[in-house]
């Protein structure tokens, strides 16, 4: 449980990350479209997407605990602790790992707000908001309003993959969680602790899923249920 | 060509090629995978040094070294000709399991889509459990369960991509199969399989294709974590997952040589996402 509970600390932050910096250019591109903002946040979330997230660990390592020294390359506290508190040494621990897994959903969300913002700017209601007058601050204040569950939704899901697909980075940065706990259970040929840990994840997994859907609903109600 | 006084207007694929090659961006990446290829086909004759030639007094060499243009690795052997050879694998890791889900996948969402009813459910409802899963988690669990090795790995992977493909295949089977003109090839009493053939695999597989091509540099992507666990590729093979993993050692004496191979694999991977992304707008692909 307390693998679980690191691991959806780490999958929770990274998401929360990737979901300010993703919907940061994905609504900035998404309004200024063609611009040359929107060509770096767009370059940006591409380089997201395609990054091997592994491979990123390994380079902020290299950046920030072998050359500059700034922050620990590994473990989730000092000492090689495992318990999770919240102070500074422990934030230390947490920053590298989050970072790095808050590039997968930084990419998803930025691509998929970009066309959402666009196609929404290009609604009627937008025109109309124009023309009686409104400033561009208060259109966006719309577009928003209209893009969030779609963006929350994706938050969701994306938060459900990297609770399951963390292991690679749990791996790189000795992340006490669930993906070191499958390594182990793997390298071990320990099959109960994999079946026992997958199937607490793929829980997780439907949950989530289920609870986006919920919630979507409700924020949303021209989505019905059927 | 209006010589006659009719207007011709260009074909399909003319128009798609026009529209490619108008978008630099989509070129240079089709340029970038062309030449990771070539590589992948030839590297192997063209290496400097020999890939396996490990030396206790070489190891782990600066990048620039006489001799080792990229240095060398924690066995003391040539890190640029082992990415070279090492192209092969991973490049081959990560397109088949893609291209055999391809096959699998659009065979079996055509026939859900087109078949419909029971057939349909059957189909895509074993196809929902998968979706249980994230898909890294089934991708390592599914290797994991089976022990390591390249064909294990491929075996996972392409079980791993093959529902993404079926649902997409089967959501546009199921848009196509409603229209006028295979209702009339219906009416008119062309066989089911004739219809599928003639009518509905040539605008079916466009939008698959496109979709599959997104989904190579996640593969890519996976197949080297999977080597970089262990669970892929066996040493002393030269792949460049695997050989991220043993150079994680020597992140604190030598940190650039140890990124290399991840460089590599972010090359191959973000070539392939422009690709796709330049294929998808030229043949104008609804996501």
């Amino acid at each position: 449980m307390r693998a679980v509970s690191n691991t959806f600390m780490l999958a929770c932050v990274a998401t929360g990350i990737g979901f300010l910096l993703g919907s940061l250019f994905g609504f900035v591109a998404g309004y200024f479209r063609n611009s040359w903002i929107d060509r770096v946040a767009t370059a940006l979330s591409v380089v997201g997407v395609s990054v091997p997230h592994y491979w990123l660990g390994m380079v902020l390592v290299i950046i920030f605990s072998s050359i500059l020294m700034w922050l620990p390359a590994t473990g989730a506290g000092p000492g090689g602790s495992s318990d999770w508190t919240w102070n500074w040494e422990h934030i230390k621990h947490l920053i590298l790992p989050a970072l790095t897994m808050s590039v997968i959903p930084m990419g998803i969300i930025a691509r998929t707000l970009r066309a959402l913002v666009a196609e929404i700017l290009a609604q009627e209601f937008v025109v109309g908001l124009r023309a009686k007058g409104m400033r561009d601050l208060h259109i966006f204040l719309h577009v928003v309003k209209n893009a969030a569950p779609t963006a929350l939704a994706v938050m969701g899901l994306q938060l459900g993959y990297l609770l399951g697909g963390s292991i690679l980075i749990e791996t790189v940065f000795s992340w006490p969680g669930t993906g070191f706990l499958l390594n182990s259970a793997i390298f071990q040929r320990d099959l109960p602790l994999l079946q026992g840990t997958i199937l607490v994840l793929a829980l997780f997994f439907v949950v989530l899923n289920l609870l986006v859907d919920i919630i979507q609903s409700a924020l949303d109600p021209r989505i019905q249920r059927s | 060509m209006s010589s006659s006084g009719i207007e011709r207007s260009d074909g399909y694929w003319r128009g798609v090629g026009r529209r490619f090659l108008s978008d630099r961006v989509a070129v240079a990446a089709a340029m970038v995978v062309l030449a990771l290829v070539l590589l992948a086909l030839f590297g192997q004759w063209m290496t400097p040094a020999d890939p396996f030639q490990a030396s206790m007094l070489k190891r782990l060499k600066p990048i620039g070294t006489e001799g080792f243009p990229l240095g060398t690795d924690e066995l003391g052997r040539d890190m640029l000709s082992r990415l070279m050879v090492g192209a092969q694998l991973s490049l081959f890791m990560g397109i088949t399991p893609v291209l055999v889900a391809f096959i699998i996948g659009s065979a079996l969402g055509i026939l859900a889509g087109y078949a419909g009813g029971l057939i349909n459910g059957a189909i895509m409802r074993t196809i929902d459990v998968f979706y249980a899963f994230p898909s890294v988690l089934l991708a390592i669990a599914l290797s994991g369960a089976l022990g390591a090795g390249i064909f294990n790995a491929l075996l996972s992977l392409t079980i791993v991509f093959i529902p993404p493909i079926a649902r997409v295949a089967e959501s546009v089977t199921t848009q196509v199969r409603h229209r006028d003109y295979v209702e009339a090839a219906r009416a008119s009493g062309a066989a089911a399989f004739t219809i599928v053939r003639v009518h509905v695999l040539g605008n079916v597989l466009g939008p698959i294709f496109v979709y599959a091509t997104s989904l190579i540099s996640v593969s890519m992507i996976l197949a080297s974590g999977l080597s970089f666990l262990g669970l892929g590729v066996k040493p002393p093979q030269p792949e460049w997952g695997l050989m991220l993993n043993t150079l994680r050692t020597a992140i604190y004496t030598q940190p650039w040589i140890a990124a290399l191979p991840g460089v590599m694999i972010f090359i191959t991977s973000i070539s392939f996402n422009l690709l796709s992304d330049g294929l998808r707008s030229a043949m104008e692909v609804k996501q």
